[in-house]
């Protein structure tokens, strides 16, 4: 049985979404459940760094993509990476429509907190699968 | 000037593990929105190694710059994948060793510090895109 989960973040720059799920990851590592999750640079996946990708074939993965180009899920897939939860922050912002971020630089108090909507989603997920 | 050198791409590795990789962030935004709007475009490295069309076809018509944060150099090894023109490297781990005495706060808000390093790298960068179009 696994005792971790990965966290991957698309971590794009060119929409204040990708700025979101970056924050998300960030906050679920260290913040609301860094005793079951490990998080994993998506830069060093793409560009094959070994010790990165292993972490991939170890761990589930939580997967957060910020458009809906959802190159997460098309890299993960590749490597047949074991998503146990894909969060698309262009959704999550859908059922939070007053929670638009400021910009992909400062994504500003309202993106903090659609930041933390997003992490709080991922932690069910990660609780529900890790107590099965 | 050729019609395809009037534009650089520039990217930032990205990575989220380390301060270094939200210097990057910070260094190219300040590029892309502040210093070099008219002269620069986003390559979105994620969208890149995804193989997103625009960003497959930019790297191959056009010239560009990297910012790397450390020593890995993950956006390099991906742009030399896209037969890319790669015109300038740049990484954010010489300059925290040539400038010591400023030391981001973290990797979610790199504060004062990590600004102005951000700002010395983006001005750099600045510079070599103006070498780069000036040389095409």
């Amino acid at each position: 049985m696994h005792n971790k989960i990965a966290v991957v973040a698309c971590t794009g720059m060119g929409k204040a979404l990708a700025s979101i799920g970056r924050y998300a990851s960030i906050y679920l590592t260290t913040t609301l459940l860094p005793e079951k999750t490990i998080n994993v640079c998506f830069p060093c996946v793409v560009s094959e760094d070994d010790a990165s990708v292993e972490l991939l074939k170890k761990y589930p993965v939580i997967l957060i993509d910020g458009c809906s180009e959802t190159c997460g899920k098309k890299i993960l897939t590749k490597l047949n990476s074991n998503i146990i939860g894909h969060l698309k922050v262009w959704q999550i912002l859908g059922k939070n429509k007053e929670l638009i971020p400021d910009s992909r630089v400062n994504i500003g108090e309202k993106g903090i907190k659609l930041a933390k909507i997003v992490a709080q989603e991922a932690s069910k997920i990660i609780n529900q699968y890790l107590e099965k | 000037m050729s019609q395809t050198n009037k534009k650089v791409g520039v990217t930032a590795c990205t990575g989220i593990n380390i301060i270094n990789g939200t210097i990057t962030r910070m260094a190219i935004y300040k590029v892309l929105e502040e210093l070099k709007p008219n002269q620069t475009v986003l390559i979105c490295l994620p969208a890149l190694a995804a193989e997103v069309e625009e960003d497959v076809e930019f790297v191959r018509d056009y010239p560009s710059i990297i910012l790397d944060g450390c020593e890995k150099k993950c956006a390099e090894k991906v742009f030399k994948k896209f037969k890319s023109k790669i015109k300038g490297i740049f990484n954010v781990s010489d300059y925290r060793a040539k400038y010591p005495h400023l030391e981001p706060k973290s990797i979610i808000d790199i504060g004062t510090d990590g600004e102005k390093l951000a700002q010395i790298i983006a001005n750099d960068i600045a510079k070599k895109v103006d070498e780069v179009l000036s040389n095409a």
